[in-house]
């Protein structure tokens, strides 16, 4: 195990398990793509004309019930599996499902292939998102490996799934995914100004091939016009602002969308086990006068 | 409303000095009975003079039916004290309004009569008030989310539903939406639609189409249908 690169933060070895590849399956529809003749797409400047004035489009959304949604990764190679699951876990409770937190290690468990040594966004998209995601009460954070993870998680994964992602390529398709709602994960080039922001609670890290996932879920304007998106880490509440910081495209994403697949979660299928059912509706004849 | 639009025309041309025509002459007050016709004369150096009635219950005689164009005739069944404004234009100047009075009898407004024989209004089906509620929204995922659909569903709406109701955002191709009839529902009243279902039975209570709506909507049906 260890060809992952490693940063020091918060007292732990942090491995950076985001692998970059060096083809990315385009075929694939995009964000774009699946709407139709229809279709509400807006331009960059009409998004910067909406957020002027706001402090953010969604208020950055990081607690629930008290409880903030960041969690913690520790020393494993499995940003991936904890980006992949905070969007899932957040996307379920937007749609109206009960909060439930899932399991980051889980969903690594299905990306890594047995070893702790990352794993690329694509197989988040493809692999882990439309099987579904164990809670991280039934696979603790240290469970990250297939073999480790029993058969009562395996079989609650489907509860908790997706059922519609797409990826997305460029800052336009970001930005309208952010400004409707989509959580979407993305990498980033993590270095040792990673834990260090602007006056405007920018990050300062710098562009690369990216080795690092995150979560995109915010989205707002700086006076100057740049978007910036809200990044939500994976190494507990001690990083930048609560866990999250800004990000703009220019800065942080323009090097790593060429190696990485950035993916938007769209929508999620119902728990089926859950104690809110929602009912068939029964249509009543109306009363003749 | 209209009174208050011609009268901010007016002051408007009168402060831009584009009013330069003298003011219609007219009189100060004009009386007749409840049904008769009441004529209005004006003198004024233009061809033809406008006038309207600013308050409902008077009927003015349409201008093309008159042969004098500065003249005019008012009628109303009711008694009570009715207003007309009349104006025109000189060379191109519009002149200044003026204000008639027109006294119907006494010029009081009488209550009105009880009917003789009256029957009473259809009453319309009572809304059912239930217990708690599904709210489910139902979207085209061909169309895409407006920006002011995102923020209707990042509104605060919906977390305050719960515990007592509850809520679901749907895509129309999803399976539990389709099987549920949400699809079929949402697309009678046009996508994006929200759907308030009553959870104790399933029965639909209401539906309509989220395009231009606002919190305060929903809101608004959630306290129209809950106890």
């Amino acid at each position: 195990m260890t060809n992952l690169q490693t940063i020091e933060f918060g007292g732990k070895e942090r491995r950076l398990g985001c692998l970059p590849c060096d083809s990315l399956d385009l075929t694939r529809k995009t964000y774009f793509d699946r709407l139709g003749a229809s279709r509400q797409v807006y331009s960059l400047d009409e998004i910067r004309t909406t957020l002027a004035g706001k402090k953010s489009m969604h208020l950055r959304r990081d607690t629930y019930a008290g409880t903030t949604f960041v969690r913690d990764q520790h020393q494993f190679g499995a940003c991936n599996g904890w980006s992949t699951a905070g969007g899932l876990s957040c996307l379920r409770l937007f749609r109206g499902e009960p909060y439930v937190c899932l399991s980051g290690a889980d969903a690594y468990s299905q990306m890594n292939g047995g070893r702790d040594n990352g794993s690329i966004l694509q197989d988040g998209m493809d692999k882990v998102f439309p099987t579904g995601i164990a809670p991280e009460s039934l696979v603790p954070y240290n469970k990250i490996y297939a073999s480790q993870i029993g058969q009562a998680a395996r079989d609650s994964r489907i509860r908790f799934s997706g059922s519609e992602a797409l990826p997305l390529d460029d800052e336009q398709a970001l930005a309208n995914a952010v400004l409707a709602g989509d959580f979407v994960v993305v990498a980033v080039h993590a270095d040792n100004n990673f834990f260090q922001e602007d006056g405007d609670g920018v990050n300062l890290m710098g562009n690369g091939t990216g080795n690092h996932s995150v979560l995109v879920q915010d989205i707002r304007v700086q006076s100057d016009g740049t978007l910036n998106f809200d990044m939500r880490n994976s190494w507990n509440t001690g990083f930048c602002q609560g866990g999250y910081t800004w990000l703009t495209w220019n800065r942080h994403f323009r090097e790593t969308v060429k190696y990485h697949r950035f993916w938007a979660m769209v929508s999620t299928r119902d728990d089926t086990k859950d104690d809110s059912e929602p009912p068939v509706i029964k249509t009543t004849a109306k009363k003749k006068k | 409303m209209r009174e208050k639009l011609l009268a901010t025309l007016f002051l408007l041309l009168t402060i831009t000095g584009l009013s330069a025509a003298p003011p219609v002459d007219v009189p100060a007050e004009v009386k007749g009975q409840p049904h008769s016709f009441i004529v209005i004369e004006a003198k004024t150096a233009g061809t033809v003079v406008k006038f309207v009635a600013l308050d409902p219950g008077l009927t003015v005689f349409p201008p093309n039916l008159l042969a004098e164009k500065k003249t005019t005739v008012v009628s109303s069944p009711t008694p009570g004290t009715y207003r007309v404004l009349a104006y025109s234009s000189v060379k191109n100047d519009p002149t200044d309004p003026a204000i008639i009075r027109v006294v119907i009898g006494d010029g009081k407004k009488e209550d009105p009569k009880p009917n003789p024989d009256p029957k009473p209004d259809p009453t319309p089906d009572p809304v059912v008030k239930v217990d708690s509620v599904w709210v489910l929204l139902v979207e085209d995922p061909a169309a895409g989310r407006t920006k002011e659909l995102a923020a209707l569903m990042s509104s605060k709406f919906w977390g305050e539903l719960k515990p007592k109701h509850e809520f679901r955002f749907y895509l129309s191709t999803s399976e539990k939406a389709v099987a549920n009839g949400y699809t079929k529902e949402g697309a009678k009243v046009g996508f994006p639609a929200v759907l308030f279902v009553n959870a104790a039975d399933g029965s639909l209570l209401t539906a309509y189409s989220v395009k231009d709506k606002t919190e305060a909507d929903l809101s608004n049906t959630l306290k129209k249908y809950v106890k």
